[in-house]
């Protein structure tokens, strides 16, 4: 007889009961660490722009500051542009798909051809991305996120040719352009339309993830609400996942269910679950996000706060094309109608005069430095 | 009062796509089938769903559409993993792989095609109204458990099943064709995969998005080992789970512990299944032959 030289210590039967539970386990642990982790932004680079990365020329390093260091020449040949957007830049109907028609505009004026965009990379591959897409002869990449300062501050060193653009980056560079768009003015300016149309007191912000964008977008608008009615109570909540449209709704539907009566979101693709639960309950109010979103809850949505990213894009694009891209930061607020609010007009209620007149006066004051905004 | 109306409703809609999925997947363990892919297969049926209804207006076509896309979705499974005996968990990450890069391009097309500003019409409530409201699905999925726990443990075919899960060659030796069981199995796991997307996408979310089921095809896979193989179980499980989530929200909402940052709410619902499977323990075994392939004699 046989006699097998190790002895097995588990039967299949229990190796398999094991591996079911694994499952189980590593899913509940996996989605754990993921609701907890993703509020977590990438460390920012404090790297000195200015030092060489490994690749530079030498004629680089012993440049004079600004005078020799070459900014990007005017593009030759064809003129391609990158991009880079943490969303799906055909569902995700304001952050991600403005970046889109951004680079459409570009690609109008100037006659350059877009590269496929690069949607929601991994932290991890971002800079590898980034690193093919100038290989392959973008000379102009626009990376849509504050999420990717730190990889594009590393990249660009070795791409001297090539201009960077961060939207809300902070590393400045010859050949890396931030874009400051600065929406506290406009989420202050959509706090004061919701302080004003409650009738209940009490009004909400919805989010994916607690990253700054949001989260300073969120204090201002509670700053603007309370501006108007300092009594008004604002709950902030987030639900953990940009994507997940159900958890959006029932998030908002509990929110209801409270006596929220006007709700502003700042969820990306999720924001449409937001939009959902307002449609089910009439005088309840929606607000979008990023752009003009009127065609979510139509008849409840008093308006949105706007970003002009494609504006913005095409000022830089325009710049880069012409060879005059100087690696300035591009700074985007209301001063420059880079960001502002804007009323829906198909909204079903009033909209009383006195609250229009009242933004009106407030841009004003904003722009003129007299309102505090947290950046 | 933190119970009241609301609250039971939204658990009860959230626990559907979970629960319709687990039930499925119930079956599909017993009878020695281990398919990771249920995930994909819930996004071919959210997809589905909502093109059919914005196409024909009906919710219920869609339903019966969302059904069939999974019931396909499961037939490429079945094809590679029952008939060709390839690695049942290999297959089902293929599976899932495919399911977002398809789902994802022709929704895409579909956008920029006829979909283009174009609402889904929502499966309408049955009960009540809007965060109160119940809808078909909902009832279906738990009109279903107690009719699975049946065919399960009271007939005949629920006996060749369990059979053929845990020793398919005796099974086999009684006259069951193992395979086509399994394939079978399969399909029907597939159909209610296919339903339990539409539950999200039609039912609730009444869109898609590329990622809307959120991790919901593992979620019912963990559910069906806390239910230990069970259709009851299943049930209870999920609505564990989904009332966990729905209490988060309701804290979040209604500004409870407001100090507290979100991410401890979020991790509510993955916390408490945890420590549920840690109290009931992990005496349950799984089907024996569950994940094999089987060599008709």
């Amino acid at each position: 007889m046989m006699i097998p030289l190790i002895t097995p210590r588990w039967t299949r039967r229990e190796l398999l009961s094991r591996l079911m539970y694994g499952i189980a386990f590593s899913t509940l642990t996996g989605s754990l660490m993921m609701v907890t982790g993703c509020q977590q932004e990438p460390a920012v680079s404090t790297e000195s722009p200015d030092s060489p990365a490994p690749g530079a020329s030498v004629e680089t390093v012993n440049a004079s500051p600004l005078s020799a260091r070459a900014f990007p020449p005017k593009p030759e040949g064809v003129f391609k542009i990158g991009l880079i957007t943490p969303g799906s830049t055909q569902s995700d109907t304001a952050w991600s798909k403005q970046a889109y028609d951004g680079v459409q505009k570009v690609v109008a004026e100037t006659g350059a051809t877009m590269t496929p965009p690069i949607e929601s990379p991994a932290a991890a591959e971002v800079e590898g991305a980034l690193r093919n897409l100038a290989q392959d002869g973008n000379q102009l990449i626009f990376l849509h996120g504050s999420e990717y300062d730190a990889a594009a501050a590393a990249v660009a060193p070795s791409f001297p040719n090539t201009t960077f653009v961060v939207t809300g980056g902070r590393t400045e560079a010859p050949n890396l352009t931030p874009i400051r768009f600065e929406a506290g003015g406009a989420t202050f300016l959509a706090g004061m339309v919701a302080g004003t149309m409650t009738k209940t007191g009490k009004i909400a912000c919805v989010g994916a993830s607690e990253i700054p964008i949001v989260k300073t977008s969120f204090e201002n608008f509670t700053a603007g609400a309370k501006a108007v009615s300092p009594k008004v109570e604002v709950r902030v909540v987030f639900t953990g996942d940009e994507k997940d449209i159900a958890k959006a709704k029932q998030q908002t539907e509990a929110l209801l269910a409270d006596g929220v009566d006007v709700v502003q979101h700042n969820a990306n693709d999720a924001g449409r679950g937001v939009a959902q639960a307002i449609e089910g309950k009439p005088k309840t109010y929606f607000m979008g996000a990023n752009a003009d979103q009127s065609d979510l809850a139509t008849g409840q949505n008093l308006g949105s706060f706007i970003l002009d990213v494609p504006n913005a894009f095409l000022a830089v694009g325009k710049r880069v094309a012409a060879g005059e891209g100087d690696g300035k930061s591009v700074s985007a607020g209301l001063a420059e109608r880079a960001v502002y609010f804007q009323f829906n007009p198909r909204f079903a209620g009033v909209v009383p005069k006195f609250l229009k007149d009242k933004l009106v006066a407030a841009e004003r004051d904003i722009i003129a430095g007299k309102v505090p905004l947290k950046k | 009062m933190i119970l009241d109306a609301t609250v039971i409703t939204q658990t009860l809609a959230a626990a559907t796509p979970v629960l319709l999925v687990a039930t499925g997947a119930v079956f599909g363990e017993r009878v020695g089938v281990i398919n990771i892919g249920l995930e994909g297969l819930m996004v071919f049926g959210a997809l589905t769903a909502v093109v059919v209804s914005v196409a024909t207006g009906s919710p219920f076509l869609a339903l019966l559409a969302a059904a069939g896309a999974g019931v396909l979705g499961a037939a490429v499974f079945a094809a590679f993993a029952i008939w060709l005996k390839r690695d049942q968990v290999i297959v089902g990450t293929t599976i899932n792989f495919l399911a977002f890069g398809l789902t994802g391009v022709w929704y895409r097309a579909y956008l920029n095609g006829f979909g283009a500003g174009k609402t889904a019409t929502e499966l309408p409530d049955l009960i009540g109204q809007g965060a109160g409201g119940v809808d078909a699905l909902t009832l279906l999925a738990f009109a279903l458990v107690p009719a699975a726990h049946y065919l399960l443990f009271r007939t005949r075919l629920g006996l060749t099943i369990r059979a053929t899960g845990e020793v398919p060659e005796a099974a086999s030796a009684a006259g069951t064709q193992v395979n086509r069981l399994r394939a079978l199995v399969t399909l029907f796991v597939g159909g209610l995969c296919g339903l339990g997307g539409a539950a999200l996408s039609i039912g609730i979310a009444n869109s898609f998005t590329e990622g809307i089921t959120g991790g919901r095809g593992f979620v019912a896979l963990a559910v069906v080992v806390f239910g230990r193989w069970n259709p009851v179980g299943a049930m209870g499980a999920a609505l564990l789970f989904a009332a966990a989530d729905v209490l988060q929200f309701t804290l979040q909402a209604r500004n409870v512990w407001a100090g507290l940052p979100y991410p401890v709410f979020l991790a509510v619902p993955y916390v408490l299944t945890l420590v549920a499977l840690a109290v009931r323990g992990a005496k349950g075994k799984s089907p024996a032959a569950l994940g094999t392939a089987f060599e008709q004699g």
